[in-house]
């Protein structure tokens, strides 16, 4: 990491409804060093209306929580893909304390979904992440 | 109408021409679908069978009366033979005009087994007063006991999971419930010990742990709760609403103070309910409305009570002029662990609507829900008088 854009995920996407996590996912993004622009968002409409700005850069990953209020992970799914197709954003990956098949299962049916974490998530992860958007943008 | 007050109303059978009689027994028997027999004592054998033998057992009237007095031995299933005595015996105690009825399996001619409900009634005594012929009417009930037996085995089925489920999930909260109050006394020790040493950020992660460890707390308490109020008999008893809700803003009192929260009650009567549950229903109801209500305002709620339209029936209403709940939702809050807001806004576990629903529902009521955004929310639920 020599140059300030040689950050493997330029913009990263969290969607949770826990704030407590929110800023824990802030920590080991900084501690990670492989995030360069962190969007964070406690509610999944305020995160859709972002996406429908088109003088905003999408995100090259985004982090999704399923189990929220006001709008649920599968809801903004379905939402984000009928607006923008599979051009959403390269990867999406389910981050959620969900151990129910059933989820792991609706959430792959997604094109976009490519990967169903379960919580809590660990610098590790986020670097394996970042390792999936490099040779995806490659 | 005339056959029909020849046969059914003439007093006197003499007097009914024998043609008409014979037409009207033989269409009555031709159209039936049951067996239709007469039954002689001293034979032990069926003199007479409508068709309809062959159709429900697979056999002629003809190879049935071959049979003869080993019909129901070589036919009637092992385990039926005493019930089908037993029956045989009450026909020959039978007062006339008095009619008994069984329950047995029958073997068809193909090797299955049919369920046959026979209705027996005196035909004929001989000189000693004894039967000496009875007539009966035998309905194959196979597809009523299939769906018997099917529904019976859903329900053994459906009880013993919810039984297992019941126990998994209160054996499961009641685990967890240590394990976070422990978590709870550390968290509170390391800060009454050693909060001198640590940093503004450290605090404020403790703070944060220690406000997360309540949360869990709270979904643990109300897991205990739902698991206690499932299938969980009732006992009912009379009910003074009035002290029910007195006792709970007492409880609620510090919430009441801080919010500012004005709570009217109305004349609450007597109740027959289940106490414990009343008490759970109500303090469910009583915190979501001192709760939602809009940021900078103080709650407004009411409890009231008014005839139903339901017989000896009060329905209780709890009030308030808070956020409100979108029509197009009411019935997804009562799910359990739906929620509609997020934590930092109303904090909550998603169990509280679910819990008053399984209440309401234990004492076959239903909650109703009057509520638009903005316009405050009214949940009404009705209760027998004492």
């Amino acid at each position: 990491m020599t140059s300030t854009n040689s950050y493997p995920i330029h913009t990263l996407m969290l969607i949770d409804d826990n704030s407590f996590d929110q800023m824990i996912y802030e920590r080991i993004a900084k501690k990670s060093e492989v995030v360069e622009n962190l969007l964070q968002y406690v509610d999944a409409t305020l995160a859709l209306e972002y996406l429908a700005n088109p003088e905003t850069r999408n995100p090259d990953l985004i982090l999704l929580d399923i189990n929220m209020p006001k709008m649920d992970g599968f809801e903004f799914l379905e939402a984000a893909t009928e607006a923008f197709g599979v051009d959403l954003c390269p990867i999406v990956v389910m981050l959620t304390t969900s151990l129910n098949p059933k989820d792991e299962k609706r959430a792959k049916s997604f094109e976009v979904v490519r990967s169903f974490l379960n919580k809590p998530l660990t610098q590790q992860q986020l670097k394996d992440l970042a390792v999936l958007v490099n040779s995806e943008a490659a | 109408m005339a056959l029909n007050r020849v046969i059914l109303e003439n007093a006197d059978p003499e007097e009914t021409p024998s043609w008409q009689a014979a037409m009207f027994l033989k269409k009555v028997t031709d159209v039936v679908p049951s067996v239709i027999y007469v039954f002689n004592q001293n034979t032990q054998s069926n003199e007479y069978t409508n068709k309809s033998l062959s159709e429900a057992l697979g056999y002629s009237s003809q190879e049935a009366q071959a049979m003869g007095a080993n019909l129901f031995p070589e036919l009637c299933h092992p385990d039926d033979l005493p019930a089908v005595a037993a029956h045989f015996d009450a026909i020959h105690q039978l007062a006339d005009g008095d009619v008994v009825q069984v329950e047995y399996r029958m073997r068809h001619k193909e090797g299955h087994w049919v369920w046959l409900l026979s209705h027996d009634t005196v035909f004929e005594r001989d000189q000693d007063g004894n039967v000496l012929r009875h007539i009966g009417v035998a309905s194959d009930i196979s597809a009523q006991k299939k769906a018997e037996e099917q529904a019976l085995a859903e329900k053994r089925r459906a009880e013993v999971t919810s039984e297992e489920l019941r126990e998994f999930s209160y054996s499961m909260s009641h685990d967890m419930k240590s394990p976070s109050s422990t978590l709870h006394l550390l968290l509170n020790e390391l800060l009454d010990s050693h909060s001198d040493t640590f940093n503004s950020d450290a605090l404020s992660l403790i703070y944060m742990a220690l406000t997360t460890v309540t949360r869990m707390s709270k979904m643990v308490d109300d897991v205990l709760h739902y698991t206690r109020v499932v299938n969980q008999d009732l006992v009912i008893v009379p009910v003074d609403l009035q002290e029910t809700v007195n006792d709970i803003l007492v409880e609620f009192a510090e919430r009441i103070a801080g919010t500012g929260a004005q709570v009217t009650v109305g004349d609450l009567p007597k109740i027959r309910a289940d106490e414990a549950q009343t008490r759970i229903l109500l303090r469910h109801l009583l915190e979501n409305a001192i709760k939602f209500h809009p940021l900078g305002t103080s709650p407004q709620v009411e409890i009231s009570a008014s005839e139903s339209v339901e017989p000896g029936h009060i329905a209780l209403t709890i009030s308030d002029q808070g956020i409100g709940i979108d029509p197009a939702k009411h019935e997804q809050i009562f799910t359990i662990f739906k929620r509609l807001n997020a934590e930092s806004e109303y904090s909550g576990t998603g169990l509280g609507l679910a819990i008053s629903r399984r209440i309401a529902a234990n004492h076959q009521q239903d909650i109703t829900l009057q509520s638009c955004p903005g316009a405050g929310s009214a949940f009404t639920i009705g209760f027998p008088k004492a």
